[in-house]
């Protein structure tokens, strides 16, 4: 795994009208060095992101899946953001 | 101090049956990827001492009580103190002995466990090297411990374990099956009332606690007790820091904490069974971590379930039906003689010898055997004659493969509700919103009656129905004398059907 972050494929399909314009979203993220996930601000693209890194992305059945997907994190959110 | 963790893996040092790695090992995937290896050949306990990224002493041990095919409970009744060559009939028989004679735990002042104690903001799971198993996975799990909570009603404490993920420094998240009784006490206590729910986890000590952890227990009976007794000595507990949880005093690693109403974490997925995907990832309870403490120099054991002779598929088909299923149904104490399951994981199942005392029995008990807690885990039930060994696996897949006409003997019922969705990971992503129920799973069940039939005409092709009987004993008496050393396995019973060729026919030839 050379990716220093995943995402869940769930969160990239529920945001990505946000994603493609180019927003700022509010998501999980795994940083890979720990395997922490954190709630993150983030911009997410399809393309390389100046400042961004490569990211995996977590698929339930099917593995991770790495290569096409890059993250820039712009903010980590407070630890009680991420309960659902 | 009580017989804990470390004198087990002294034992096993002794025997020769534990591998201590001294190379650096990563805990993401390297550890997992030898388990794995070494458990496809029946390999001895692995125990890590240098992990990467951890101080000296920091360790990891996996599949501690994982056996061999053919003498799967080797290492449980090593951990018992039973005879480890023990035949797998006469271990159950003791197992489920001292199962049936609980021991109350002990409190003391203090423990191992609590030779190092972080609390609060010096909280960080990381500090300990839990495993990334597989890739995958959505992080990095704990899966062989007791989970520990109580009854805010009537004080009755309950041990378990389910599959907790590694979140955050202070968080984790643990998915228990529907049915669990960890659920109830949660969501139709704490939750219902408003509360947050003390929780601790408690990793090592007697190996007893994984073993009544992992078993189904009736609602109101402690599993430190039933511990107690397969140890024949109470276990000894001490007060969390905490909450007024009582835990193993000699637990390698003990997390305390709390779950808060309604608060959930995603989860999943996980390598589980034959390294599976199994999820989909979803909510589970979120564990606020307030206080973890450890030995100075902690064993973190884990589980990678990737063989039929890892523990924990041994433990929940076999253990976990044996000797939880006469527990939990009563109604079996007639002519039934429990089996354990076949150890598959993914093709879970029971194994029952019985006599059938009147027609329609089977699909009675079958019928009985999946709608109850532990059964509900089952997809198949085997029923075999009531004088085959149902804990000796060659015997059992004999009766299946020579009894078995599939056009009459398998029953099978769809839309029965199944135990585990996480645990569903054959299951297509497109049959998954299809069969599932909340966190259950509408599954096919089958029964199979695997019984010798002698109302049919085609017979077995066996030994005992191939030759007529002069010819069977006389190979029998002069065994020995051709030199084999094993007692030839002649089934008795196969004696009294009639032999497919008579002596007669024979003398033909």
């Amino acid at each position: 795994m050379s990716a220093k972050y995943s995402v869940h494929w769930e969160e990239i399909n529920k945001y990505r009208d946000a994603m493609e314009q180019g927003e700022p979203l509010s998501i999980q993220v795994l940083f890979n060095d720990l395997m922490e996930w954190k709630q993150a601000k983030v911009i997410v693209s399809e393309e390389p992101i100046k400042g961004g890194d490569a990211a995996g992305v977590v698929r339930d059945f099917a593995g991770t899946t790495e290569g096409n997907l890059f993250i820039k994190i712009l903010e980590e959110l407070p630890e009680d953001s991420d309960i659902i | 101090m009580a017989y804990h963790l470390r004198n087990y893996l002294d034992e096993l040092r002794e025997r020769g049956e534990l591998l201590e790695i001294d190379e650096e090992v990563d805990w993401r995937l390297e550890a997992a990827a030898i388990i794995t290896l070494s458990a496809r050949m029946n390999g001895p306990v692995l125990l890590f001492n240098n992990i990467k990224g951890y101080p000296e002493g920091y360790r990891l041990v996996s599949n501690v009580y994982a056996g061999q095919y053919k003498k799967p409970f080797r290492r449980l009744a090593l951990a018992i103190g039973l005879d480890p060559n023990v035949s797998s009939a006469e271990f159950l028989r003791q197992f489920g002995e001292r199962f049936r004679s609980p021991i109350k735990p002990v409190e003391v002042s203090t423990g191992r466990c609590k030779e190092v104690i972080k609390t609060g903001k010096d909280v960080n799971l990381f500090e300990l090297p839990w495993p990334y198993i597989s890739v995958g996975d959505g992080g990095r799990y704990s899966l062989s411990q007791a989970i520990i909570t109580k009854d805010p009603d009537t004080n009755w404490v309950n041990w378990g374990n389910y599959r907790t993920i590694i979140h955050s420094r202070n968080r984790c998240a643990t998915n228990p099956l529907p049915g669990a009784q960890i659920n109830r006490i949660y969501e139709e206590k704490y939750q219902k009332r408003g509360k947050s729910m003390p929780i601790a986890i408690a990793l090592g000590g007697d190996p007893t606690i994984f073993m009544v952890s992992g078993a189904s227990l009736p609602e109101g009976v402690s599993e430190a007790d039933v511990a107690g007794g397969l140890r024949g000595a109470p276990l000894e507990l001490v007060r969390c820091e905490t909450s007024d949880l009582l835990v193993p005093a000699d637990a390698e690693i003990v997390i305390e904490g709390e779950v808060r109403p309604y608060e959930r974490l995603p989860e999943g997925p996980e390598a589980e069974a034959f390294l599976f995907q199994s999820g989909p990832r979803g909510p589970a309870m979120a564990i606020r971590v307030h206080c973890v403490s450890h030995w100075k120099d902690p064993i973190l054991p884990t589980l990678v379930q990737t063989h039929l002779g890892d523990a924990q598929s041994f433990y929940v088909s076999m253990i976990g039906f044996a000797i939880s299923m006469p527990l939990m149904m009563p109604p079996f104490s007639g002519p039934v003689k429990m089996g354990g399951g076949l150890p598959s994981p993914v093709l879970p199942g029971g194994v029952i010898s019985t006599a059938v005392p009147y027609e329609g029995f089977l699909a009675e008990a079958a019928s009985l055997v999946f709608s109850g807690t532990t059964g509900m885990r089952y997809d198949n039930m085997w029923f075999i004659d009531e004088d085959v060994d149902p804990t000796e696996y060659e015997q059992v897949y004999e009766e299946i493969f020579a009894n078995i006409n599939p056009k009459l003997d398998i029953h099978q019922t769809d839309n029965w509700t199944y135990h585990h969705i996480v645990n569903s990971n054959w299951i297509e992503p497109w049959d998954r919103d299809k069969y599932s129920i909340e966190k259950a799973l509408l599954s096919t069940k089958r029964w199979w009656d695997c019984r010798t039939k002698n109302n049919r005409i085609v017979k077995r092709a066996t030994f005992e129905t191939c030759f007529p009987e002069h010819i069977q004993k006389w190979v029998v008496e002069n065994w020995e004398k051709f030199g084999f050393k094993e007692e030839p396995m002649w089934n008795k019973a196969y004696q009294e059907m009639k032999p497919r060729v008579s002596p007669d026919e024979f003398k033909v030839f």
